[in-house]
């Protein structure tokens, strides 16, 4: 049992995590690239929206094409962080896939 | 026709909705973030109607009620905010699925880092609960002809009963469901609004040059500032417990996602709705009026009132996810040290408590203040003083737990101190903008600090390396 004066010292999955978080730290070149990405959004939305924004029967238009900017920006950040396709990595031998999770579960003594 | 009763039967339904949902918790942890269980449309609702609450569509039509450009950079500030949560924070943090922001801090940084989080969230979420209660006051001023303090008084008790009920479950569904009304009703006020001023074109012709000035006060500056600002409730505990209360991390990016998508739509309605006011209606008291007055302008008494409940009630369950977060952490971090014994329904007994005294210093801040965006900018530039660390926690393994601690603590301190004091040097500007300070402080005093004395417990091993490479462990 974990002993510790706060609740997440003395919780027993807190070293698990721990050892998750240092799996899952991103690297820092890429966190830096995303970082970066988001900036130049940013500033180009600054340059671009007043030049399209609410300019008559267009507005529309200019909606979708920030909306289109966004959403490549959010696509590449999104393979660099490797989940294109919004799709998790393919279960590894270790882990069982959904199904034979779900066998192994009915086959459970109730 | 009196439609007053109809925001009162609006507001009652919402509160049972909170309450039932109140049924679905029986622990601490279905409390605070929902067991970790939320799919894609509860996620993405939840993510959405949290940050819809009174500075996305009072505040943002407040600011382009003074400059068309002010609120619309208020308004694209949060898409490219979202980007960060989903691109630095979503997928790591949801990878370890901690349960607060002190226990993501204790993790990566420490027990020190982790109470000091907790201090800071506290701080932080104050003036943005008091400003939804604000907001409140202002929407009940306009169409029920209540006294701000009044309208205040009423929102801050109806929200705070209804959080102490429902906790996170009632908070989510009431989110999912407030996010589709919202839209429709930001869209009907804007399509009355063309209909009777007509496009946006058009009425450019009525309001002088200088208000449609994108550098108008400060350009590229104010909207990096405003960026800032609202980056700075990203270390906040409910914005943790959104990416920890999704299904998988796919569910935590996308949502993300969603809502940077939502907050163009958002650039898109709201400045173009204070714009309207300000044609409509040019000698408000009070920018933050400039919505609800132009719905009671120019729509009819019952879609005006309907407009209004679907306004409260947006405002109630974004101002209840600002008293759930820092009271889950207050009971999680100092109660539970105090009662390491007490059993899970005597810790979610507590967090009612707390959840009512978080509620009532956000009242209080409300009353003080009673201005929207001052308030919450006043209180946020704590929170913009933890984003080196919180950054660095998800992408930089060289940040150390010393240097973590002392750039937070350091950081917060020159930001509290300046706001109530600016100095001369920001004469001028707004108190906010000061937050540059003490953020620059700490940026320098976490890599200096790291980069002096690096931990190096975090440097990747061959494990590490194989993970990030996406090979599964030998």
């Amino acid at each position: 049992m974990a002993r510790g004066k706060f609740a997440w010292e003395r919780d027993p999955t807190f070293e698990g995590k721990r050892e998750q978080l240092r799996r899952s730290i991103l690297p820092t070149r890429t966190g830096l690239l995303l970082l970066a990405i988001s900036v130049v959004y940013l500033l180009l939305v600054f340059f671009i929206a007043p030049l399209i924004i609410h300019r008559g029967p267009l507005d529309i238009v200019s909606l979708i094409v920030l909306i289109a900017i966004f959403a490549g920006v959010a696509i590449l950040g999104a393979r660099l962080l490797g989940i294109t396709g919004f799709e998790l990595p393919e279960p590894t031998a270790e882990e069982p896939s959904k199904e034979e999770a779900a066998t192994a579960r009915e086959e459970r003594p109730k | 026709m009196n439609w007053e009763p109809l925001i009162w039967i609006y507001l009652i339904a919402i509160f049972g909705v909170g309450i039932f949902a109140g049924r679905f918790v029986k622990d601490f942890s279905d409390f605070t973030f929902g067991g970790g269980r939320l799919g894609k449309l509860m996620m993405s609702g939840t993510v959405i109607g949290t940050q819809w609450g009174g500075v996305t569509f009072l505040g943002i039509a407040g600011f382009a009620y003074t400059g068309f450009y002010q609120g619309a950079w208020y308004a694209l500030g949060p898409s490219a905010r979202f980007l960060l949560w989903a691109f630095l924070l979503a997928v790591v943090i949801r990878k370890v699925q901690p349960f607060t922001i002190s226990e993501w801090f204790a993790l990566r940084f420490g027990s020190k880092s982790g109470v000091l989080a907790t201090v800071l969230n506290s701080i932080a979420g104050i003036g943005l609960l008091g400003a939804q209660f604000v907001a409140f006051g202002s929407i009940a001023s306009t169409f029920m002809g209540w006294d701000l303090t009044t309208g205040i008084l009423i929102g801050a008790v109806v929200v705070i009963a209804y959080t102490a009920v429902g906790g996170f479950f009632g908070d989510v569904a009431i989110d999912t469901i407030q996010m589709f009304f919202t839209v429709a009703g930001a869209l009907t006020v804007l399509i009355a609004a063309v209909v009777k001023y007509g496009s946006m074109g058009t009425i450019r012709e009525d309001l002088p040059a200088d208000y449609f000035d994108p550098f108008e006060p400060f350009g590229l500056f104010f909207m990096l500032t405003i960026f800032m600002l609202w980056c700075a409730d990203l270390p906040l505990q409910y914005t943790l417990q959104r990416i920890s209360g999704a299904r998988t991390v796919k569910v935590a990016f996308t949502a993300a996602v969603l809502g940077g998508i939502s907050y163009l739509l958002v650039f898109y309605a709201s400045p173009a709705i204070g714009a309207y006011a300000r044609v409509a209606l040019p000698d408000l008291a009070s920018p933050d009026q400039a919505y609800p007055a132009l719905t009671q302008a120019i729509l009819p008494a019952g879609w005006a009132a309907f407009i209004a409940a679907v306004l409260l009630a947006e405002i109630m369950n974004t101002a209840d996810s600002y008293i759930l977060g820092p009271a889950s952490l207050l009971t999680n971090d100092l109660y539970r040290v105090w009662r390491p014994h007490a059993s899970s329904k005597q810790v979610l007994w507590v967090s009612r408590v707390f959840t009512l005294m978080f509620g009532l210093v956000g009242l209080y801040s409300a009353l003080q203040f009673q201005a929207i965006i001052d308030l919450i900018l006043t209180f946020l530039v704590i929170g913009w003083a933890m984003l080196p660390a919180y950054f660095a926690s998800t992408m930089w393994r060289r940040a150390s737990a010393n240097a973590a601690f002392a750039s937070m603590l350091v950081g917060a301190a020159i930001n509290g101190y300046l706001i109530t004091r600016p100095p001369a040097l920001f004469d001028g500007y707004e108190p906010y903008y000061t937050g540059w300070v003490g953020f620059s402080a700490a940026l320098v005093i976490l890599v200096v600090g790291s980069l002096l004395s690096p931990d190096r417990g975090w440097l990747p091993d061959e494990g590490d390396q194989r993970a990030l490479a996406g090979l599964p462990p030998q």
